[in-house]
């Protein structure tokens, strides 16, 4: 595969801290997808030749500098374990809203994991989101509890349970908040 | 007595002044009272006929916002009644005649009325009396029984006179049982006497009488400390410096502070001199004298030392003193009296005469001990430590008091029962006869007052129960302050003294004198510890520190991030882990909580297993800080931490650009090693006991130092004491474990690490294990 035709659209770039960073658009998503996002655990890529590998869709900056506005797991990964070679892209042109649409597509994208707290993405969403984007992502009017659980597949009752657990244990957690343990302790 | 008629305008002038017009609800409260009063009738006094009333409800919210509105306001002591009256409510709910509790309320009442119409000095006990009612009613405090008690009292007798008659009985019970030691002190009998005293006010008409204060002794030792003043309190005499730097952010009683380092200040201290003048022999010179001045203040009390005199010397000396002691004359048998009290309680002979010369009520430090069979007299020897006000510890101190009683041979009791007057001269002409029957080289009154000091600490090797014996006012002996002891070991290593004391006496003199060891005092088989009252009880000191680790590690497995940073359980789980770690440190190194403490990470030398610490104002001319042993269980705790903190950054510093964990300055030691997150303002900062404190504040309260008092009186008695006070750099000026001339190995004090150890394995310490992932 040496003499591989690139489209213009098509480059290869050696990726790393200095030259690939997070669009504007999207660094809300990113800081939200970042604090729910699951355990680290992915599919070893490195084995596979770089070109068929996916390729990723960045954002020309100038200065030899690229942005990115999702796959967020896979540029972790490109970042941390594969940034010793070049590594093909698509090279798109600015469009603000697909970005912050590409950009929260992963967070809604997280609602569909087995251990996400409901509670939380919703309030995260609701509080950080631009509600047209994440309306018309979710094919829903309002962002509400009832419309998120139909979305996430859950019953509104599973969802209030979840809100119940944590706000329980949220009792035991931590240094506790009286002294009644003194006078446990047989003086 | 005469009962007093009020009629509707007088009472409405009183309740005016009880319950101002700007309180909350004034108008319910004041009816409240008026309703209450009527609920005991003609207790203290009656009033005129009022029109008919509704006892007024206040709801539960009501009640809150009252003494919401009452604290916010900060009008604790105007709006007393009102406050102490919502609280009591809030307990008792709804007033009800028949209810023992509102009965005792009413009574309550109309002698806060009564004390209030007198219009003199007496009035401030109106807000003292509520502020009793109100500590009484939190259930976790001892205070509790004694509202559960006065409504007892109140409704088994029905008359003023009766219930005071049982007050003063209650009261005198609690202070003989407290003095006694016979229950845990929780100075109760103090605070009933408050509420006595208001009761006599109003049924015998008592005078307001002001506290006088007299020239007593100690005052007139202190004079040499210009900057020091002395404030009387009820409890506890604090000592207030003038001047100075202040300890802002810690909790500590002055007095502590200033007692580890208090070297009196030259007055030109900020003096600099020109550098021919400061090399001139005669600034030389007086550095040198005050140097000498303040090493002999502190006395090393080296066996070559010419102010005292050889064992043998003293031997010889008391077995002399105590044959004539037997035969001379009535008058004479006194001068010979003061001089073997000194022998035997290491008082000044000056103190001896003054302390002889008082009334058996006024003296200070030879109490007399009534109850068993004969009064006997004792040595009582207090130590002069900072008292514990936290009621809600009282029960969990692990000294019973501060003072620990000595017994005193029979036939010397005898000659001191009553009081008598001593010149100098007297003692001088029997110490000068005595020298010349001795063929002693010298005999003053400065070598019978070291006698006990020197036998207990050159032979028996007990410097720090030789303070604690011979009465060493705490300033001038830090460890005092610190030290809660067994009083088993002082009664013993008294015993062994004498023991020593009496080797030349004739055999029946020995038995005499001897058998006191079998008569140990009643009190102190009641006091098992004295000392510091900041010492918990081990299993309350085990619990605090189980807890502390629990919390650290209840995040484990239950680990979310959150949008807002103030809600990452995160975040929570590293505050609570630098909190635990933060006591490990202290109950493992004894260091005083300042600022940042323990300080960087490149002042622990984990090789050399040893720690440096700056912990406290420097003295003149001597190197800074000083080396402490790590135990074993504190390293591996720190080197957990560290692991911890390392991968925490990396996790952290990813997710939040704006605040981040400060990782690389940490490992490079120019931040502290223990940060916390702090809310307001947001972000990591360097720890601080303020820090710590806010931390744990409603889990527990306590002094910052509560951790150095407790390490020490768990290694006093187990570590050899002048380890302990390197450890806790307690030396005296110029016997430091450090000083140049000092011979001590730095691997001697290394051997501290194993005792450190045990105190870990003693208070059940275990490492925590924090699991960062999920």
């Amino acid at each position: 595969m040496k003499n591989i035709n690139l489209k213009p659209r098509q480059k290869l770039i050696a990726p790393g801290k200095s030259n690939l960073l997070v669009h504007r658009y999207a660094e809300t998503a990113l800081s939200v997808w970042q604090r729910f996002k699951p355990e680290p655990t992915y599919v070893n890529m490195e084995c596979i030749d770089k070109f068929y590998r996916p390729p990723l869709r960045l954002i020309n900056g100038g200065d030899n500098v690229f942005y990115f506005c999702n796959e967020f797991q896979r540029i972790n990964q490109v970042l941390r374990l594969e940034s010793d070679s070049d590594y093909p892209c698509l090279i798109t042109p600015e469009s603000i809203k697909d970005i912050q649409q590409l950009a929260w597509m992963e967070v809604i994208d997280l609602i569909f994991l087995k251990d996400a707290h409901h509670p939380d993405l919703f309030k995260a969403l609701k509080g950080t989101a631009p509600q047209s984007v994440i309306c018309q992502l979710m094919g829903i009017r309002y962002l509400t509890v009832k419309s998120y659980c139909r979305f996430a597949g859950i019953s509104q009752s599973s969802y209030e349970y979840m809100q119940c657990k944590f706000g329980l244990e949220e009792r035991v957690l931590g240094i506790p908040q009286n002294m009644n343990w003194l006078s446990d302790v047989p003086s | 007595m005469n009962i007093k008629k009020f009629d509707n305008k007088e009472l409405k002038v009183v309740l005016d002044q009880l319950v101002p017009f700007d309180s909350p609800h004034y108008i319910k409260v004041q009816n409240l009272i008026i309703n209450l009063i009527k609920v005991k009738p003609s207790f203290c006094f009656c009033v005129g006929e009022h029109a008919s009333l509704d006892m007024p409800v206040f709801t539960s919210s009501e009640c809150e916002t009252i003494v919401r509105t009452v604290v916010k306001e900060k009008n604790i002591e105007n709006w007393a009644v009102t406050y102490m009256l919502v609280c009591f409510y809030q307990k008792y709910g709804k007033v009800h005649t028949n209810n023992e509790a509102w009965q005792f309320m009413s009574v309550y009442l109309q002698i806060i009325i009564m004390i209030s119409i007198r219009k003199d000095e007496h009035s401030a006990k109106v807000n003292q009396l509520s502020v009793r009612l109100r500590m009484s009613l939190k259930d976790n405090n001892p205070q509790s029984k004694i509202v559960k008690k006065l409504i007892s009292i109140h409704a088994q007798h029905a008359s003023l006179t009766n219930v005071l008659a049982v007050l003063r009985q209650y009261e005198a019970q609690i202070r003989d049982d407290e003095e006694s030691g016979k229950v845990v002190n929780q100075k109760l009998a103090g605070k009933i006497g408050q509420i006595r005293l208001a009761y006599e006010v109003v049924a015998e008409n008592k005078a307001f009488v002001g506290k006088t204060y007299t020239n007593s002794q100690n005052n007139e030792l202190s004079k040499d400390h210009a900057n020091k003043r002395y404030l009387d309190s009820t409890d506890e005499p604090i000592r207030v410096t003038i001047f100075g730097r202040p300890h802002k952010n810690d909790n500590v009683a002055d007095a502590e502070n200033i007692a580890d380092d208090d070297p009196p200040a030259l007055l030109d201290n900020d003096f600099k001199p020109s550098r021919t003048t400061a090399k001139s022999s005669e600034l030389q010179q007086w550095k040198l004298k005050n140097n000498y001045r303040h090493a002999r203040r502190n006395q090393f009390y080296f066996p070559t030392n010419l102010r005292q005199l050889s064992l043998l010397s003293y031997q010889m000396l008391f077995a002399r003193m105590w044959q004539l002691f037997g035969v001379v004359s009535y008058k004479q048998r006194q001068v010979y009296a003061v001089i073997l009290l000194s022998l035997l309680s290491g008082r000044k002979i000056q103190d001896v005469i003054y302390e002889l010369a008082l009334d058996k009520r006024q003296r200070k430090w030879l109490g007399h001990e009534s109850g068993s069979a004969a009064d006997s007299y004792a040595m009582s020897n207090t130590i002069n430590v900072t008292s514990n006000r936290r009621s809600h510890l009282l029960p969990h101190r692990q000294s019973h008091d501060n003072e620990f009683k000595l017994p005193l041979p029979t036939r010397l009791q005898a000659v001191i029962e009553n009081k008598f007057l001593i010149d100098s001269n007297e003692v001088s002409e029997v110490l000068a006869s005595l020298k010349t029957q001795l063929e002693l080289p010298v005999l003053s009154n400065q070598h019978i007052d070291a006698c006990l000091y020197t036998v207990i600490k050159n032979e028996l090797q007990e410097p720090l129960h030789a303070d604690m014996i011979t009465g060493i006012d705490v300033k001038h002996s830090s460890p005092l302050y610190y030290t809660s002891i067994e009083t088993i070991s002082l009664e013993k290593t008294y015993y062994s003294a004498i023991q020593l004391l009496t080797e030349y006496c004739t055999a029946d003199s020995q038995g005499e004198l001897r058998q006191l060891s079998m008569s140990s005092t009643k009190s102190n088989r009641y006091k098992k510890y004295v000392g510091s009252d900041m010492t918990l009880n081990t299993d309350i000191c085990q619990k605090f520190f189980d807890e502390l680790a629990e919390s650290a590690e209840s995040y484990n497995g239950r680990l979310k991030r959150n949008v807002s940073i103030r809600q990452d359980r995160y975040i929570e789980q590293f505050n609570a882990y630098g909190v635990w770690l933060w006591h490990i440190i202290f109950i493992q190194t004894g260091i005083r909580p300042v600022k940042h403490a323990p300080g960087l990470l490149n002042q622990f030398d984990f090789r050399q297993r040893l720690l440096w610490v700056s912990d406290k104002e420097e003295r003149h001319g001597q190197g800074q800080g000083r080396l402490i042993p790590l135990s074993d269980f504190l390293i591996t705790a720190i080197q957990n931490y560290i692991e911890y903190i390392k991968q925490f950054a990396v996790m952290h510093n990813s997710i939040y650009p704006n605040d981040q964990f400060p990782i690389n300055n940490v490992l490079n030691s120019s931040q502290p090693l223990i940060q916390l997150f702090s809310q307001n303002p947001k972000g990591f900062a360097d720890i601080t006991p303020s820090k710590v404190r806010y931390q744990i504040k409603h889990f527990f309260s306590h002094q910052d130092n509560w951790l150095r008092h407790q390490l020490r009186s768990l290694l006093t008695n187990r570590s050899p004491e002048h380890l302990i006070c390197a450890l806790y750099g307690h030396e005296h000026p110029d016997q430091e474990a450090m000083h140049p001339m000092s011979s001590l190995s730095i691997n001697e004090l290394k051997e501290l690490s194993a005792d450190l150890d045990k105190v870990a394995v003693e208070l059940n310490l275990r490492q925590v294990e924090v699991n960062i992932y999920g």
